[in-house]
């Protein structure tokens, strides 16, 4: 199991590869980028020492007791990041493709939702601004009970 | 008591931290943040919307009737919009 918070890049995959082996039959992920759009020049990812790593791991522990997977890996960057730059990693690999799926589903709901981490956009035109959470994430969060 | 802010509270605070002796009758982590509000104009902006403000009481996720009673480090900050 890979947890994670850099402000460095990570290789998608190189990291795929690492949750290949033996009783592996699927691995499943989802990478989230920088938005380019509305003239953003800049998204900075505030984290907190503490809170944060406690939050992932809660996320990491969640998943793994509620699917059966062989790996996960949950990679978030934190500082400042320009569009097309990738801001999180979630993957998992399990037997079949049905748990790797849902997997990775589930973290990325249950972290957009539940991890301290916020986000703040910087524009060409010199404004700055906190992004809001969205009702769709509390929604889809919600799903999972 | 050491207090951090995080994020737009910080923003709107001018400070990533103070240390506050609680006043009589502040007990909790709500009965906190009605006399953070209240303190002045700066903190009642920084607050107002003190429905969504999420509190960690020494490092762990708290409620809002959660007793601040050997708490040393209350940390105030917005709903979460990572990933």
């Amino acid at each position: 199991m890979t947890v994670c918070l850099q402000s460095e890049p990570f290789d998608v995959a190189h990291e795929l590869k690492l949750l290949v082996g033996d009783e592996v039959g699927a691995v499943a992920s989802f990478v989230g980028h920088v938005r380019g759009t509305g003239g953003l020049v800049e998204l900075f990812l505030e984290h907190h020492e503490r809170l944060t790593p406690a939050g992932l791991a809660a996320v990491e522990q969640d998943t793994m007791r509620r699917w059966a997977l062989c790996g996960l890996t949950i990679i978030h960057r934190v500082g400042a990041l320009v569009p097309d730059d990738a801001i999180v990693l979630v993957a998992a690999s399990s037997a079949h493709r049905a748990d790797a799926l849902a997997a990775v589903e589930f973290a990325i709901d249950r972290l957009k939702t539940e991890v301290p981490l916020w986000k703040r956009e910087r524009f060409a035109n010199g404004e700055a601004r906190w992004v809001e959470p969205r009702d769709d994430d509390a929604e889809r969060a919600a799903r999972w009970g | 008591m050491k207090i951090e802010y995080l994020a737009k509270i910080r923003d709107a605070m001018g400070c990533p931290s103070e240390t506050v002796n609680l006043p009589h009758g502040v007990t909790t982590a709500s009965d906190l943040l009605v006399w953070l509000a209240a303190r002045n104009g700066r903190s009642a902006s920084a607050f107002l919307d003190r429905a969504n403000i999420h509190v960690a009481l020494d490092d762990r996720i708290a409620n809002r009737g959660d007793e601040l009673a050997g708490v040393q480090t209350v940390t105030l900050f917005p709903p979460v919009t990572g990933g």
